[in-house]
């Protein structure tokens, strides 16, 4: 096995300790879809793209989807650190020490912001609704009418994105440093857009 | 094309063995003193005024014929040799009685390899000697003939002197017993001595003597030729201003003298703020280049420790789990029932929950790869985390400085062109006006004047460009001979480098580096770089760091060229006046390090509570270090006499430290 992508190795492991906390399990479509969120916010943020380390696809399903990130699950489950259920994931407590440990590195500070705020969205959304609301996202909806240009976070795409991040930042109040507001609120929208 | 030579470790320097004086009545209770040098370190201890410098001054003029010269202006080391040895009488008039002083003479025994050598050598002689004896380890002595005159024993001390020592000539020899074996009260620099820097690199990393000494050649022709190319345009400018004032003259003869005073004003304004800028552009050049180099190796290690982040970080992540994790295993243990086969017992689930935690599986009991609860490796990303942070700061001050130099270069050459323009407008504008006002001429006389004007200057921008072409000939050798230096130090830098930093990084407690620098106007130098920053001018550092690289290079630069059978000798006077506090007690250490090696240092120091010494005491130790105590022999003052008592102490504080080494 070649060693896989170390961003997304610690994203994986970043959202998947999040969302197992407290005996909870996830899904792979799930580290998916926050991977996807947490790259969002960080055009929100003004991140340049070559910073992120990963790609992402877009897929007829209307999900996101990352070949980094599945690598790096199975990289997760050989070293039995990630167990699987069927579709079911469980984490493993050793990932949330060795987690907790690396989050608190300089190396690692931002994206651990971005990876917190995406999963606070599920303070405001639960995890169908907040499926269901990303589904709703420009990008996401365009790239799965468009098997040419699956390649997301792409020229192609990013005026949609920009336009998104312009409104939501009119909309923040002055002096928003805190990136679960903006996380909240952008995702609340996508929701209430994705019931029309 | 010089020969290159095996670079290092090919030379002899002096290792003196004893020193005899013979009514040098500076030392009144002592005149005709014996000091056996027979340990690395020779100390000659004393209070202010007794004595110290010129008790040195005078083994370095017995081993020389001259005393170091203090205003080192000179073109060539033969200048240097014959000035220094001018200087020589006179400094011990005063130092010792008048009517002693034509009988005072400093005998010297020395050492080059196997073979010893005697001189004996007047104050009021530098050419000459009173006697001269050479002899080898098996007992047989050379005595020259007793019907030799003084010049005629100088002569045979000199050439032995060069044959033994593998200098190329005498003077060589003198130049470098001076220029990098002392460092007197005069507390002059070697690394930022210019052309004797560059002398002495010279001999130091490989080029031989012809190439070093056509050095000195080409650097006074290429001198003389730029100077006159300075006067032959000098001469061109009065010359076209003579012409425009006769020419204005015969036309207008009130109006063009004012027009010609503020036209050379003028000029005069525009050619010094020309130079000015081109001076400042230049500063700014070498600013850049040192602040690319920063960068560049900033970013460099920044890289580095990305990539080892990168590779520990999956390593030390994907070390194996337990199986305690498993669904199965968690369903057992939370339903307290084997997810098997649906055993509900205590021993059950015990039998469960014990195989998980060990290294077998529990179903079928195969070996699994050990855990390694990774804190090793965690420590060490910690490690790394911190490292890059601190560098990517300094990366980033690092291109803020470049940054700003390179905006500051260019706000230069934008200012340097505008001021060429100007210059270059005005004097065209100023031919154009003498030829504006050249009009057919009523005065004959003028007239052939102001012919004999131009041929001249004619024939002064023929001399002018003949010149030109003599100074960049002697420019491209130049250049040529600094390459081949360049390149004999490349295959010794490995070697080099690091010698200094272990002398120098343990005085400074700084990271330091040292680099040859062939590029700079002042010839071929080396450039110290402190905390990553060049230190390419004196004012750059404190006093006290200051004089101490300088001696931590000289340490090196022995080191590097003596044999590794041959101590080297260094002459020092007292060098703790140049130190605070902070750094006594380093400097006494640096001191140790090279003693210890092999090499040996003579030096004064002030009898006070310096912690150099009380260093350099401690860790020498008795075996390593003699005491000389000057004030045993000299005159003391009543103040002196006073405080004999406080004398007494510093004498047993330094012996105490040798103590302290021994046990």
């Amino acid at each position: 096995m070649s060693a896989p992508n170390a961003k997304a190795l610690f994203d994986c492991l970043a959202i998947g300790s999040r969302l197992c906390e407290y005996g909870q399990t996830t899904t792979e479509r799930e580290l998916h879809l926050f991977a996807y969120l947490s790259r969002l916010l960080s055009v929100y943020e003004g991140i340049p793209a070559s910073e992120w380390g990963y790609t992402f696809l877009g897929t007829e399903s209307g999900a996101p989807f990352s070949l980094e990130v599945r690598d790096a699950l199975d990289h997760l489950l050989y070293s039995r650190l990630v167990f699987a259920d069927g579709a079911t994931l469980r984490f493993s407590e050793d990932v949330k020490i060795r987690v907790d440990a690396i989050s608190a590195h300089r190396m690692h500070q931002l994206r651990t912001r971005l990876i917190d705020a995406a999963c606070s969205a599920l303070t405001v959304l639960p995890r169908g609704a907040l499926a269901a609301a990303l589904s709703a996202d420009p990008q996401l909806t365009v790239a799965a009418m468009a098997p040419a240009n699956r390649e997301l976070f792409t020229e192609h795409y990013l005026e949609l994105i920009y336009r998104q991040v312009d409104i939501l930042k009119a909309a923040m109040p002055a002096g928003t440093h805190d990136m679960r507001v903006p996380a909240s609120v952008w995702m609340s929208a996508l929701h209430e857009a994705s019931l029309q | 094309m010089t020969t290159p030579q095996k670079a290092s470790h090919q030379f002899r320097f002096p290792e003196i063995r004893d020193v005899r004086l013979q009514r040098f009545s500076l030392f009144a209770a002592e005149p005709d003193a014996l000091i056996v040098a027979d340990k690395r370190v020779l100390c000659l201890v004393g209070a202010n005024g007794i004595g110290k410098t010129s008790l040195l001054s005078a083994i370095v003029y017995a081993l020389t014929g001259a005393v170091p010269l203090l205003s080192a202006k000179f073109e060539s080391m033969e200048e240097y040799v014959k000035l220094a040895r001018a200087q020589s009488v006179p400094f011990f008039r005063g130092r010792v009685r008048e009517d002693d002083r034509p009988h005072s003479t400093v005998q010297l025994t020395l050492r080059f390899g196997s073979v010893t050598l005697s001189v004996v050598r007047s104050l009021t002689d530098p050419d000459g000697l009173v006697s001269f004896s050479r002899s080898t380890p098996n007992g047989q002595q050379h005595v020259p003939p007793a019907t030799s005159t003084a010049t005629e024993l100088n002569d045979s001390y000199r050439a032995a002197v060069v044959e033994l020592s593998g200098f190329s000539s005498f003077d060589e020899f003198v130049f470098l017993c001076h220029f990098l074996c002392t460092f007197d009260e005069h507390r002059r620099t070697l690394l930022w001595s210019g052309r004797a820097m560059e002398r002495v690199l010279f001999k130091a990393f490989g080029i031989d003597s012809e190439g070093a000494a056509s050095v000195d050649v080409l650097v006074r022709k290429e001198e003389k030729a730029d100077s006159q190319v300075r006067n032959r345009q000098w001469e061109l400018t009065r010359l076209r201003d003579r012409v425009a004032q006769l020419s204005a003259k015969i036309a207008h003869e009130s109006q063009s003298q004012e027009n010609y005073d503020a036209l050379a004003e003028r000029h005069r304004q525009l050619s010094e703020t020309f130079a000015l800028v081109r001076g400042r552009l230049d500063e700014c050049s070498s600013e850049m280049h040192d602040a690319r180099l920063r960068t560049a190796n900033l970013t460099l290690s920044e890289s580095s420790i990305r990539r080892e982040y990168a590779t520990l970080f999956s390593e030390s992540l994907l070390t194996f789990g337990s199986t305690s994790g498993h669904p199965l295993i968690v369903r057992s243990l939370s339903d307290q029932a084997c997810g098997l086969c649906g055993t509900r017992s205590e021993q059950a689930v015990a039998r469960i929950r014990a195989a998980a935690a060990e290294s077998h599986c529990p179903l079928c009991e195969s070996l699994l790869s050990a855990r390694d609860d990774g804190k090793a490796s965690m420590e060490r990303l910690r490690q790394l985390d911190e490292a890059l942070a601190a560098t990517s700061a300094q990366v980033a001050e690092a291109q803020n400085a470049l940054h700003d130099c390179s905006h500051r270069y260019h706000a230069l050459e934008s200012a340097l062109a505008s001021i060429q323009n100007e210059l270059s407008d005005f004097e065209k504008a100023n031919q154009a006006f003498v030829e504006r006002i050249r009009q057919p001429v009523n005065d004959e006389r003028a007239a052939v004047v102001l012919d004999t004007l131009r041929g001249q200057i004619l024939a002064i921008e023929d001399q002018k460009r003949e010149a030109a072409k003599a100074r960049d000939s002697a420019r491209a050798e130049i250049a040529a001979l600094k390459r081949e230096l360049s390149k004999q130090y490349a295959a010794v830098e490995g070697a080099f480098v690091p010698r200094f930093q272990e002398l120098a990084t343990h005085f400074l407690g700084l990271p330091l580096s040292v680099s040859l620098d062939t590029s700079a106007a002042t010839g071929a130098t080396f450039v110290v770089t402190v905390r990553g920053s060049a230190r390419r001018s004196q004012g750059q550092l404190s006093e006290s760091q200051r004089f101490f690289l300088d001696i931590a290079l000289r340490l090196a630069l022995i080191q590097h060229m003596s044999r590794l059978d041959q101590p080297g000798t260094l002459f020092l006077d007292t060098p703790e006046g140049s130190l605070d506090i902070a750094y006594e007690k380093r400097a006494g250490e640096m001191l140790a390090k090279f003693a210890k090696s092999k090499d040996c240092i003579i030096l004064t120091a002030n009898l006070n509570s310096s912690k150099l010494l009380l260093a350099l005491a401690r860790n020498c130790g008795r075996e390593g270090m003699k005491v000389c105590r000057l004030t045993d022999w000299a005159e003391l003052s009543e103040v002196q006499v006073a405080e004999e008592a406080v004398f007494r102490e510093a004498y047993d504080a330094i012996d105490s430290a040798m103590e302290q080494s021994a046990s």
